[in-house]
Parts: structure tokens; sequence; C-alpha cells
């Protein structure tokens, strides 16, 4: 078994199939992003037929799982005359959900920011927009970024679904290997080494990012420590 | 044919989607109660006042957590027979559920705990209660008004991830949805049914959550106050009348 996984963890096929998780990862985190701001306006706004269109959204790609949103995308789209290859249905698939995940994220942070700080823009002639540009968004931006952190630290073991589909990322290379290995354990344990070490990385950029300014002490102690109270969740 | 609301009718009302809804929710329910009592102890050992439980609880947080739910089934299912562990469909499936919700659920748990102002335990030692009846009667009471909404918002997440059971052929909502597809090759409407019963469960627990959390809430507006005539008991309504 130990065989297994490190010759597994030590061929090119894996180190490909890792990059193509981390790009995957980044695009569907893009869409979604993208998606998630416009969204969001339509969630917030005074008219109600956008607010519902906002709403039912939400709903459908809230309230169904994300492994089924994905197979319909893909059996679906081809019936309604659209012909993508495997990357762009993961990509939109895995965005559209992300979208809806993240309208939550931007619009916490645009509510999470003092309503008084709107009035006072408001009030010195300001427009709408550009109280939101100058005085609202600003605000409410380290909440937006800590949230996107977290969504891509999620996104990296999310996109592991789109192997149901055939897409040869991390979890759908270590399959291809392991049907046709005398033991499949080997195979799969290297995805978990690299999905491990992608979402231990990630957390302590997010560390590094978050503590920017904040109290790093000479030595890094005290940054290695949050990192571990990040990956151990400060039982 | 992309859509036909013949075939859409006629899956609605095909008895095996409510079985498979059935499964969904049975499956559902016995993972996020194990996951509760797993959550619950892992934070016990992680809260020990031996560094190596602690270290040990953290490690599983760190392992479980940092890793996808989907190559964890794979590897309980596929990969354990190797050692001549056999688990089967089901005791895969909910074993590795529990096991990840467990991480989870201790994580929310401890930061439960952590909303808890530390004057209350010290209100209490000045009372001169044991460490027990601290938890027991100060701590854990006003955790759990904490906890419950993020429990409840757990449980209907895991609705939803239940879905990756279709993978290993446990017959739930997605995975007979699938089964439908291949037999009517109608994929549309079938997609739309499986979605339809999994909107109805999680609509239907966030009712049911919300009458919950009325029922639990220590302020209540004043324009709630039909819910609270309707859902507290007499004797707690009397106290706050």
């Amino acid at each position: 078994m130990t065989g297994d996984l490190l010759n597994a963890l030590s061929s090119t096929a894996f180190l490909r199939a890792a990059l193509t998780t981390v790009w995957l990862t980044a695009a569907a985190q893009a869409v979604g992003t993208l998606g998630g701001a416009l969204l969001a306006p339509l969630r917030m706004a005074n008219n109600a037929a956008a607010r519902a269109f906002a709403s039912c959204y939400l709903l459908i790609f809230r309230g169904t799982p994300e492994l089924l949103q994905l197979i319909a995308w893909y059996a679906v789209l081809p019936l309604a005359g659209v012909n993508l290859n495997l990357v762009e249905i993961a990509v939109i698939g895995l965005g559209a959900n992300e979208s809806a995940r993240m309208v939550e994220i931007i619009r916490g942070a645009l509510l999470g920011v003092d309503g008084g700080q709107a009035d006072a823009a408001r009030s010195v002639g300001l427009t709408r927009l550009r109280a939101l540009r100058h005085v609202i968004l600003p605000q409410a931006m380290p909440a937006i970024i800590a949230g996107l952190g977290n969504e891509v630290n999620i996104m990296f073991k999310t996109t592991s679904l789109v192997s149901v589909i055939g897409m040869t990322e991390l979890l759908g290379q270590s399959e291809i290997v392991a049907q046709t290995a005398r033991n499949p354990l080997g195979p799969y344990l290297a995805a978990l080494v690299y999905y491990l070490l992608l979402t231990t990385i990630w957390a302590a950029g997010q560390g590094l990012l978050t503590n920017r300014g904040g109290d790093v002490r000479v030595g890094g102690r005290s940054v290695i420590g949050a990192w571990w109270n990040a990956l151990s969740g400060e039982l | 044919m992309f859509w036909s609301w013949h075939e859409f009718f006629s899956e609605l009302t095909t008895a095996g989607f409510a079985h498979a809804a059935w499964a969904t929710l049975w499956s559902a329910s016995v993972v996020e109660a194990a996951a509760v009592v797993g959550g619950f102890l892992l934070v016990a050992v992680g809260r020990s006042s031996v560094g190596a439980l602690r270290l040990l609880a953290g490690i599983y947080v760190w392992l479980w957590r940092g890793t996808p739910l989907l190559v964890q089934l794979l590897i309980v299912y596929f990969g354990l027979p190797q050692f001549g562990i056999r688990l089967g469909v089901i005791g895969s499936g909910i074993i590795t559920l529990a096991l990840n919700e467990s991480a989870y659920i201790a994580v929310l748990a401890a930061a439960a705990l952590r909303a808890v102002p530390p004057g209350q335990t010290d209100a209490a030692m000045s009372l001169g209660l044991p460490a027990w009846r601290r938890f027991r009667y100060v701590i854990f009471p006003q955790a759990f008004r904490v906890f419950l909404p993020v429990l409840g918002n757990q449980y209907n997440a895991m609705l939803k991830t239940t879905s990756l059971l279709s993978v290993i052929s446990f017959s739930e909502l997605v995975e007979f949805a699938q089964s439908q597809v291949s037999l009517t090759y109608q994929p549309s409407e079938a997609f739309a049914v499986a979605a339809l019963y999994y909107l109805a469960l999680t609509l239907a627990w966030s009712g049911l959550q919300k009458i919950a959390e009325a029922r639990f809430a220590t302020v209540r507006p004043a324009g709630r106050r039909l819910a609270r005539d309707l859902l507290l008991p007499a004797r707690t309504k009397a106290a706050i009348t």
C-alpha cells in the first residue's frame, strides 16, 4: 500500500491532476464571485421583481445538492441544444452554485456596515452609487475577502464532485488509477494527501493575509499558532 | 425531447421517488444524530487536560475537514476492503458521513461554548458550584441556545450532502433519479422531480427550525406574541408575562 501511495504521489499524472484541481478551483470561484457580485444587488434591490428573481435563484441553488446540479447540467444542457465540453460544464456548474453562496457573503458584509454610514454619505451629497463605491464597499471589503478565502478553501474540496461527470482532476485521476490497480487504496490516499496539502497551504496564506499588520510576533510563533488554530478548529 | 409534462407527472407520482426521499431523510437523520454525539465527544477530548489528547482531537478535525468528503467515502468503501474491512454500502456511507460531520459539529459546538461570556464561569465559581454543575446549569444552557440554530443549518445541509452516497450506489434521491434516467432517457424530468423533493425537504425543515427557534428564544419581539402563546408551555408563559 505504501508503495502504491508513493508511486501515485510522485507520478506526473497526479501532479498534473492537482494543477487541474487548482485552476478549476480558481475558475469556478471567479465565476461564482462575479455571479454573486451581480446577484447581490438584485437580492437587495427595491424592485420587487429583481428581488424575486434573486430569491428564486438562491432557493433553487441552495435548496438542492450541488452533485444533483452538476449531473443535471451535464445531462440536460445537450438536450437543450447547448454543447459544451466537460471543463465548461464543470466551471458553469460549480460557478452557478458558488454564485448563490457568494450572494449571502456579499450581502452579509454589506448589511454589516453601520446604517449611519450610508445616511452620512448621502447627507454630504454623494449619489447612491458613489456612497456605495467610496463609503460602504471599502468597509464591507474585509468581510467579503475573509468570506472569499473560506469559500476557496471549500471549493478545493468541492471540485472533487466533477469527477462524477468524468473530469480528470485529482479524484478523477485516482479513480482512473484505482480501476486498474490491485490495491485501490494507494491512489485514493494520494488524492487525499494532495487535497490536504492544498487546503493546509491555503489556510496558511489566509492566516498571513488576515494577520497583515496584526500581531505577527518575531519568530513567527503566533502566526503558526493561529494557523494551527484555524486548521484544528479551536476545540 | 427536452421536456414533457406527462413524463414529469408520471415521475412525480412514482412510489420509488417517495422511497428514495425517505432514504435521504433517514440517512441524514441518523448521520446528524451520530455526529452530534461524536462532535460532543471530540469537544470533550479537545478540551482535556492531557496535551496529547488535545493534539489528537485537533489532528482529527484537521484531517476530516481538510479533505473532500467524496474522497473519504471512496477510501472507506473501496479502499478499506483491502484490509478485510467490508462495511457495505449503508455501513460505509453512514459511518463516513458521521465521522466527517462530527469534526464540523465539534468546531461549531466549541464555538458555541466560547460564545458564553467567561464572567458566567466566574460567577458560577464564586457561588461555589462544582465543575460539572457549572457546565450543566450555567454554561450548557446558554451555549445550547447558540448551538441549536447552527445544528439546524447543519441538518439542512446534511439532507443535501447525503446525495454523495449515490456515488457508492446507496439508493437515495440522486441515485434513484439517475436510475430512472437510465430507464426513460428523460433526464430533465427525473432531475426536476428529485430537485422538488429536496426543496420540499429543506423548506419543511426550515419551517420546523423557525418554530423551534421561537420556542427556545429568550427575548421575543412583540410581534411574535401569537407564536409565543401557541408554542410555550403554560408554566413558562406565566413566568414571563
